[in-house]
């Protein structure tokens, strides 16, 4: 039996969400086989662009460790350049050592003016010198204005979303490594309830849920575990502990928190847990649930609510960045949907 | 009210007080020390994080003195450094943000920390805490002449005036050339020394601006080795931005919040940087802020929700009420004016009727939280 004792001292390895600890790699196997199956008939003499694009914290770096010592014929899994490096020294592309060049931080992370210059960069040296390279980042790939830069790209079509039957095995296997288990196959650890589940990885909301979001929040939840030889299990219950003692969002108005509570009574009254909620809301959608709070126009309502709520981590931005003149690089586009925090948040 | 400011001036001059009472005044760096009001177990519970943390994230509510606690850390940091073998090296991101024409990029992250270190090095005797060789190496010394003569040479040529570019630099010092890792994990290998970089990450801090930070970052340690006990970094940030730094770079911070000043608290702030004086037979004679100041005040004054400014601009007006009068009744000692006030109760105004599922936490974890 997994006790609270095994969790509490484990917690940090289980529901790791960065590279901090070496966790254990699952599943992708659809994705790994169409990297292979992309990879496996090159013609040597022609330039070949492979994006993967898909949003920050879905574990695209993790997996690129997986499969690129495969597809570059190498030992150890070659280190990626960042397209901050190529923006500063281009030199680097010529001096980079492997037969595949890996780039990575292609995303919000990283200014406009350096990520165009920097694929630009890029684009332009694999296609005179007829290289190879993987080019990772977030849905900013995706723009047109970046997109037509690569003459001979290929995305990747298929990259399995965060549902709940891949966090289970996820969790399942964490818990197996870290807790010294016997590897039980097919047999998942019931380490959290159903309907924490069913919170957690909103099936209707596959597009927004992220291995690092979810994994952060469980391992808030688990921080209330206490030292005890009682089964462990994250419920609900649990996890509105954590609301009511830790959960501390950075929002510092008396709208923002009247905004808030709106949102919340309007998520439990028509999409609870996330249900119904496939294309998220659009700004205007959100605007129209504020019309009792009186913001003077929709441009003050994005800045005194979205833009914060997005900051804060409430609400989770799934639209294709791009950038204007008159308004600079936009990070964060609709369509909007709930945090896992405001899912739970919603269910009380 | 017109009456009530030429009453505050009046007063005011009765204890040879400044135009600014009772507003609190950033400190500078020769009164920061002496002055800095802290919570001695939370600046505890940063030190102790230093030592076992490799990230460190300290949290200031906006409004509530972020500068002057990184500059406070920093300074204390600075003090110890010789008798703990760090090198602590400040890197404020408010020079680089409002406008600022430098753009932060993995070189120029990178050559401040080094030639921070180099100064450093150079600015202190090392020599009697240090392994001689190596540390000559670092500083490119040749027995030549005196070390202390050497030192004060190099740093007035180098450092005091700054002209010379990394690159020159570099040419007199060739231990700057080394590889990133390599640089700092040859500290921790042969003097046993930890480099700690404090940042200061404002409210204010564009979005640009961070973002080329964190990005610069990520690129100069990701693909770096720097052994565990060779580097520590602690963030001074608020909640919004210690969320953003988290969001871009994710790494196993310990995370510590310092708590929001109370009401003795910040009368202790005014007390430190105002005193008044009044006529005394061998001069003016000293007096403690409360002889004419009613704690009451600030008591009431205070709210968990206000800035620290919004809380020093109630203390102004409520003194004004009071001394709304005629100049004949100007108290000595002020207190609370005799009408209630009637402050703008956020609770009072009209919100839409809902269930309230969320409410905001106040951060303060102090003991003696005396919130309304």
């Amino acid at each position: 039996m997994i006790t609270n004792t095994h969790i509490a001292r484990t917690k940090e390895q289980i529901f790791a969400s960065s590279s901090t600890y070496t966790t254990p790699f699952y599943n992708r196997d659809i994705s790994k086989e169409e990297v292979r199956s992309k990879f496996s008939d090159l013609d040597a003499h022609q330039p070949f662009q492979f994006i993967i694009s898909y949003p920050l914290g879905t574990g695209k770096s993790f997996f690129i460790e997986q499969i690129s010592s495969e597809i570059a014929g190498s030992q150890e899994p070659p280190k990626p350049l960042f397209i901050k490096n190529i923006y500063e020294d281009p030199a680097c592309l010529d001096t980079y050592p492997e037969k595949i060049i890996f780039v990575d931080e292609c995303d919000i992370k990283t200014p406009w003016e350096i990520l165009k210059k920097g694929l630009e960069t890029l684009a332009d040296y694999t296609t005179k010198n007829c290289r190879k390279t993987v080019i990772v980042g977030d849905y900013t790939l995706r723009n047109p204005e970046l997109e037509k830069l690569f003459q001979y790209r290929n995305f990747l079509n298929t990259f399995e979303p965060v549902d709940s039957r891949f966090l289970k095995g996820v969790i399942t296997q964490r818990s197996e490594e870290y807790l010294g288990l016997q590897k039980n196959e097919g047999k998942e650890i019931s380490l959290i309830s159903k309907s924490l589940y069913e919170i957690l990885t909103p099936t209707d909301m596959v597009k927004a849920v992220t291995f690092r979001s979810v994994l952060a929040v469980l391992e808030s939840i688990a921080n209330l575990i206490p030292f005890n030889d009682n089964k462990c299990i994250l419920d609900i219950e649990l996890a509105n502990e954590w609301l009511e003692k830790d959960f501390d969002p950075p929002i510092t108005t008396q709208k923002q928190e009247d905004y808030l509570n709106l949102l919340l009574e309007y998520i439990a009254e028509e999409y609870p847990r996330g249900k119904g909620l496939r294309n998220g809301f659009t700004a205007n959608e959100l605007f129209a649930i504020s019309r009792s709070l009186n913001f003077s126009d929709f441009a003050k309502f994005k800045e005194e609510i979205i833009s914060p709520f997005v900051r804060a981590e409430l609400l989770v931005a799934s639209g294709i960045p791009s950038y204007s003149k008159a308004e600079g690089f936009i990070r964060h586009p609709e369509p909007y949907y709930p945090s896992t925090a405001v899912l739970l948040l919603a269910e009380q | 009210m017109k009456n009530a400011e030429k009453n505050f001036t009046f007063w005011r001059s009765l204890f040879d007080l400044p135009d600014s009472f009772p507003e609190l005044i950033r400190l500078d760096s020769k009164t920061l020390k002496g002055l800095m009001v802290i919570n001695q177990n939370v600046k505890d519970e940063i030190m102790s994080s230093l030592t076992s943390n490799k990230f460190t994230f300290v949290t200031v509510q906006k409004g509530y003195g972020l500068s002057t606690l990184f500059e406070y850390m920093y300074t204390i940091a600075e003090e110890e450094s010789f008798t703990r073998i760090t090198i602590p090296i400040k890197f404020d991101l408010s020079e680089y943000s409002n406008g600022s024409t430098h753009r932060i990029s993995v070189q120029l992250i990178e050559e401040q920390i080094k030639m921070h270190i180099l100064n450093s090095l150079l600015s202190e005797n090392w020599e009697v805490q240090l392994r001689d060789t190596y540390y000559f190496d670092c500083i490119n010394y040749r027995e030549k002449e005196d070390i202390k003569i050497y030192r004060t040479k190099m740093q007035r040529m180098f450092f005091d005036h700054k002209g010379h570019s990394f690159a020159e630099i570099a040419e007199k010092f060739p231990y700057l050339l080394k590889p990133f890792d390599s640089f700092i994990n040859y500290l921790l290998n042969n003097f046993r020394m930890q480099i700690i970089i404090y940042y200061h990450v404002p409210e204010s801090i564009e979005e640009e601006t961070l973002l080329d930070f964190v990005s610069s970052l990520k690129c100069l340690y990701d693909r770096s080795d720097i052994e565990y006990a060779a580097l520590r970094e602690i963030y001074f940030c608020t909640p919004m931005t210690r969320i953003d730094l988290n969001r871009e770079y994710k790494r196993a911070f310990n995370v510590i919040h310092y708590p929001i000043y109370n009401s003795a608290q910040v009368f202790t702030m005014l007390q430190s940087r105002y005193t008044p004086t009044i006529p005394g037979k061998s001069g003016r004679q000293k007096q403690g802020l409360n002889s004419i100041l009613d704690e009451k005040i600030i008591k009431t004054a205070w709210k968990n929700s206000y800035s620290l400014k919004e809380i020093t601009d109630k203390i102004r007006e409520l003194i004004l009420q009071r001394l709304n009068c005629q100049e004949q009744d100007i108290p000595y000692k002020l207190d609370l004016p005799v009408e209630k006030t009637t402050e703008i109760n956020d609770k009072q105004t009209e919100k839409p009727k809902m269930k309230r599922r969320f409410q905001r936490k106040s951060r303060n974890i102090s003991l003696n939280n005396d919130s309304k």
